[in-house]
């Protein structure tokens, strides 16, 4: 995000930014590509609100991003630009309002699937299995395998 | 019982299809990491002969030490597991459907009095525990109200009877004294479980004092560029400066050109691994939580520490972000529109060029594990196939992948 900010700011000024931003997004992709599927594997985000938090950073970004544009012409005494970056500001903060929802809710897709008396017993003995804690549950167990 | 005597729990949807209680096996849970760390170590070790092996702690090479440890953890597990039986004050609770448990988390979220009331009882809690380490008196006997509890035998199942479980906690839940929270659990290998022990207090005075300590460094000391900038004018040597690199032809115009956004990078780095730190001692119960903890801090400190402040106060001379408001009026307009001037363009792509090698070299060889495996990397390999199939239990916040840092 810090990255992105650096290129959204810097973009009309200085070309070259939004160049050596994209090389740096492009590597940081292959490498945590390769770290995630090869050597880590297991990592979950299981409340999925993390996608939420970027997207909501990257648009307090792009607003913060058109204030400075509007502060940086009405100082330069620029009227007509500062109408016109003024207006590009409300409709981008009258359409982030009126667009918003959240990117990933899981709650509400797992409400939209599940059906009433359909409780799976299979199920909840697997999950209690699966939230026991460690040194309780199969602690002998994996002591015997090291 | 709570959700019972409230009649969450009866009614359909919204009965409660069963409860596991968490007990406070925390520092069992750090002795049994030692004890496995221990023991595969010394096994991974006998196959494949580190690299320094004079970095080796003596207990990894000698039998008789190896002992000698294994010993004195096993003794610690022992002691631990003497002890009385003590709730942790976690539950996972299973609901008959997922529309009851959205409509209980709806009940159950803290109001901002609740919230209030939990930020004024962290400032009791450290007051108290301040004026007890004044007057140094011995807090052996102090215990909390659900130190009251019935303790039971431990047993292979961690389900409770209901008539073994006291009513101390229920009775201060009624008398708004103790706030139930409530949250939707995480999948099971997000979970930490060695910070699923008992609750002695919230953070929040904890996050309101780091809070106020990071302003204060950030408007009165300012960036690590002013930093550096500072330290500069006190370096006689005119080390910190590059101009020694005058005389050394293109190598050394490449090094005064990279030298300062580097020294910049190191102070940033010092500063992030803080913030992470204290992350971890907010002891979240899941990694996920954690890692939302270490992005929100570390989005917020990246973006004023390498961007926003640098460029304010490198144009303003080197003066801290106080001296730029006073210097301007306060006029906040004046000092926004200085934000996408290109003063510092060269200066950031150099600095993105950098960390974009430096993060991309030390993450894709995994640098960090390589070093706590003695230098070792089939070592650091098979550690990692431990912790992603045998026992995902022992990955702490340091042996994740930190998605909440990479995402900042």
């Amino acid at each position: 995000m810090t990255i992105f900010t650096i290129c959204i700011f810097y973009a009309p000024t200085v070309p070259l930014i939004p160049l050596a931003a994209a090389v740096f997004v492009y590597i940081r992709h292959m490498v945590d590509g390769y770290n995630l599927l090869t050597y880590y594997r297991r990592e979950i985000d299981s409340s999925g609100k993390m996608i939420d938090h970027i997207t909501n950073t990257a648009l307090i970004v792009v607003i913060m991003y058109q204030i400075c544009m509007t502060a940086y012409f009405s100082i330069h005494h620029r009227q007509s630009e500062t109408m016109a970056c003024a207006c590009i500001f409300l409709l981008s903060v009258f359409y982030a309002a009126i667009s918003y929802e959240d990117v990933y809710d899981l709650a509400k897709i797992e409400e939209q699937m599940e059906a009433y008396d359909e409780f799976n017993d299979e199920m909840f003995s697997k999950w209690k299995n699966e939230y026991a804690h460690p040194l309780v549950v199969g602690h002998s167990r994996r002591r015997e395998q090291s | 019982m709570i959700l019972k005597d409230n009649a969450y729990g009866s009614q359909v949807p919204g009965s409660v299809k069963s409860c596991l209680i968490i007990p406070d096996f925390t520092q069992n849970l750090k002795i049994e990491a030692k004890i496995q760390d221990l023991k595969d170590l010394k096994m991974l070790m006998s196959v494949e002969t580190p690299f320094m092996s004079c970095c080796i702690p003596s207990m990894y090479k000698n039998q008789d030490k190896y002992e000698q440890a294994m010993e004195n953890y096993e003794n610690e597990l022992f002691e631990e597991t003497m002890k009385s039986f003590v709730n942790s004050g976690h539950a996972f609770v299973c609901f008959d459907s997922v529309t009851s448990l959205n409509i209980i988390l709806k009940h159950f979220q803290p109001t901002p009095l609740q919230n209030l009331k939990i930020f004024f009882s962290s400032v009791k809690t450290k007051l108290n525990d301040f004026g007890r380490w004044i007057t140094r008196r011995d807090s052996v006997g102090q215990h909390s109200e659900f130190d009251s509890q019935v303790y039971r035998g431990r047993s292979k199942s961690n389900f409770l009877a209901e008539s073994v479980i006291d009513i101390a906690p229920e009775v201060s839940y009624q008398n708004g004294e103790q706030i139930l929270m409530m949250d939707k659990a995480s999948e099971p290998l997000d979970i930490l479980w060695k910070n699923m022990g008992t609750i002695k207090g919230h953070f929040g005075f904890t996050r309101f004092f780091l809070f106020i300590v990071g302003i204060v460094l950030i408007v009165f000391l300012s960036s690590p560029a002013v930093m550096l900038a500072h330290l500069q004018e006190f370096d006689s040597f005119s080390w910190l400066s590059f101009s020694w690199t005058e005389d050394m032809g293109t190598f050394g115009l490449l090094m005064h050109k990279s030298g300062p956004p580097m020294l910049i990078l190191l102070i940033n780095v010092t500063i992030i691994s803080l913030l992470d730190y204290a992350s971890v001692i907010e002891s979240y119960d899941s990694h996920s939580k954690y890692q939302n903890t270490v992005y929100k801090k570390t989005v917020v400190y990246t973006i004023l520490n390498m961007f926003v402040i640098p460029v304010l106060t490198i144009s303003g001379g080197g003066a801290s972000i106080f001296d730029l408001f006073t210097n301007n009026n306060f006029n906040i307009a004046k000092i926004l529109g200085e934000l996408f001037l290109p003063k510092s363009g060269e200066f950031f792509i150099l600095l993105l060029v950098q960390q974009g090698a430096l993060s991309a070299v030390f993450y894709a060889l995994n640098i960090s594990d390589i070093i706590w495996s003695f230098f070792t990397p089939a070592l650091a390999f098979e550690r990692r196939k431990i912790y992603n199939d045998q026992a995902p239990w022992r990955r702490d916040e340091q042996t994740t992948f930190t998605y909440g840092y990479f995402n900042s």
